[in-house]
């Protein structure tokens, strides 16, 4: 190779080896030594897999050796050899065939792309941090919805989700010509628990009232607490009024003392109170107005009352047997 | 319809030579059990065989694709194209560099993902075209693999553009350890060199 030649791949800004036949290092430009200095490669190596190890592996041999003899071009990408080189920088290394005075030779060409790896760790990096942002702030989001949605102790529909839902169903029910039923719900002798018992106890029968509540209502219906003691269920879309007994039933026959202390356990009673739209009123306050003085109307009796103006009777304890 | 039969039945046993090879340097090179068959070949040797050839290539292929291109000259001149469809890159660059997973949010494509595919189409590609020139005993100059992405190719109007050249289309299964990924190679070739290649082809059957 003549001077100039030499001096014109010295001044690139990228590894140059060239090797022959044997594999026999021709030539290496003074990037290509930085390189080997850089890596802790003795450059005085005379052939290529002395040198750099790596390239003595079958799939190295064979691929050079196609080179060299079919003249395939080739590619080594640094992402499926990180390790040939075995320092921290990577390169990607492109081969191809010449002929010098009639003699075959491999040129070899080391391209850093250390910066490339790294900009793309750091893109990922990136991401990754905003993934979880991202995620940090659905979770946030849900909360929140939870905090101004659904009660804190009981985890059923707060009054303000309860208002939002009955205005859809009343909306609904006006459309559809149906039927809207709205169940108002009081826990006998809540007072009397708490004061015997204490305030965590009370809160407990609240937790287990919501259960019992949750589990007989169906998928659609609407269980909130309204305050208190209080409770409402919306029943949307029932075919006649007498099927909220359906549900009463199912909340009577539901296993209802709770454990309110060490070994002590009290019998949780309710009592209710139903309207319905269209003919009970037309607006949700009406209907809650309605149900309520149902539900103070069953309270005067014994435990486990339910009471529905129309029909002007109460529906006790031995309604279930029915 | 004889002759035809026995030329794709020589193309098939060659082309799967060469992809058993690039299959082991897969292997070797990604520490990890490469497979790959070839479930098809198809040649568009008349118009109404491009037609199908679109045809059949449109449906897995329908949609962003990335293509590792290599050229060659001399005793026989076109390109050689390894097709991945572009939303499968992703895996099978992790699949084959040390990364192993990616990030589903990952989706953007990196020089990283062009250099490990320019890799694999030069393995395979080579592999392909290396058979051919040694059963036919033709010496081929190639240059180093181009990779881009298309949004989407239109098979029919770029063969049909392309009147004096042949196409072939190997529909290659990558079986990465239980991971298969659908490619595809399609060998361009001009039409004086695809005649040169049937003639070779015909030679060997006719035991010359």
């Amino acid at each position: 190779m003549d001077l100039v030649s030499r001096e014109v791949l010295d001044l690139l800004n990228l590894g140059i080896l060239i090797v022959d036949e044997t594999f026999k290092i021709c030539f290496q430009n003074r990037f290509m030594k930085k390189i080997f200095v850089k890596n802790k490669i003795p450059p005085q190596c005379s052939s290529l897999p002395e040198l750099i190890p790596g390239f003595s592996s079958p799939y190295f041999q064979m691929s050079l050796m196609d080179a060299i003899e079919q003249g395939h071009g080739l590619f080594f990408s640094a992402a499926l050899h990180e390790t040939l080189l075995g320092g921290r920088e990577k390169y990607n290394i492109r081969v191809n065939r010449f002929l010098e005075d009639g003699e075959k030779r491999l040129l070899l060409e080391f391209t850093e792309v250390t910066d490339s790896f790294e900009r793309i760790r750091q893109l990922r990096e990136n991401i990754s941090e905003l993934r979880l942002l991202n995620q940090e702030l659905k979770q946030k989001e849900r909360s929140i919805q939870r905090l101004a949605y659904y009660d804190h102790l009981t985890g059923v529909a707060n009054r303000a989700l309860f208002y939002e839902m009955a205005e859809k169903f009343l909306y609904a029910a006006e459309r559809n010509r149906e039927i809207l039923g709205l169940m108002f719900i009081d826990v006998d002798n809540f007072k009397q628990i708490n004061d015997t018992y204490g305030h965590e106890a009370g809160d407990k029968v609240l937790v287990q009232v919501s259960e019992i509540l949750t589990a007989a209502t169906r998928r659609n219906d609407i269980v909130a607490r309204y305050g208190g003691d209080e409770f409402l269920i919306l029943l949307p879309q029932i075919k006649e009024p007498d099927n909220y007994k359906i549900v009463v039933s199912k909340i009577l026959r539901a296993k209802r003392d709770a454990l309110v202390s060490n070994g002590v356990s009290v019998k949780i009673c309710l009592s209710f109170g139903v309207s319905f739209f269209p003919q009970d009123g037309c607006s949700v306050d009406q209907l809650i107005v309605k149900a309520d003085r149902a539900m103070y109307v069953a309270k005067q009796q014994e435990g486990d009352n339910c009471y529905y103006a129309a029909e002007d009777h109460h529906e006790t304890g031995p309604f279930i047997n029915h | 319809m004889d002759r035809e039969f026995f030329r794709c039945d020589t193309l098939n046993e060659l082309f799967n030579i060469g992809v058993k090879r690039a299959a082991d340097m897969l292997s070797e090179i990604v520490h990890r059990k490469v497979s790959l068959q070839i479930p098809k070949i198809m040649v568009s040797e008349s118009e109404e065989k491009r037609l199908k050839l679109g045809e059949q290539f449109s449906g897995p292929f329908d949609g962003a694709l990335m293509v590792s291109t290599i050229s060659f000259q001399n005793s026989l001149n076109g390109k050689a194209n390894l097709i991945f469809p572009a939303d499968k890159i992703k895996k099978l660059v992790a699949l084959c560099s040390a990364e192993g997973i990616f990030p589903p949010e990952d989706i953007a494509f990196t020089d990283v993902d062009f250099d490990v595919v320019r890799e694999i189409g030069n393995i395979i590609l080579n592999c392909i075209l290396g058979e051919i020139s040694n059963l036919v005993d033709l010496h081929l100059v190639y240059d180093l693999p181009r990779v881009v992405v298309y949004n989407r190719i239109d098979f029919n109007q770029d063969i049909g553009r392309e009147k004096d050249h042949s196409v072939m289309i190997l529909f290659v299964t990558f079986l990465i350890d239980n991971t298969e990924i659908e490619g595809a190679v399609i060998i361009d070739l001009a039409v004086e060199s695809y005649r040169d290649l049937l003639r070779l082809l015909d030679g060997i059957e006719a035991g010359i």
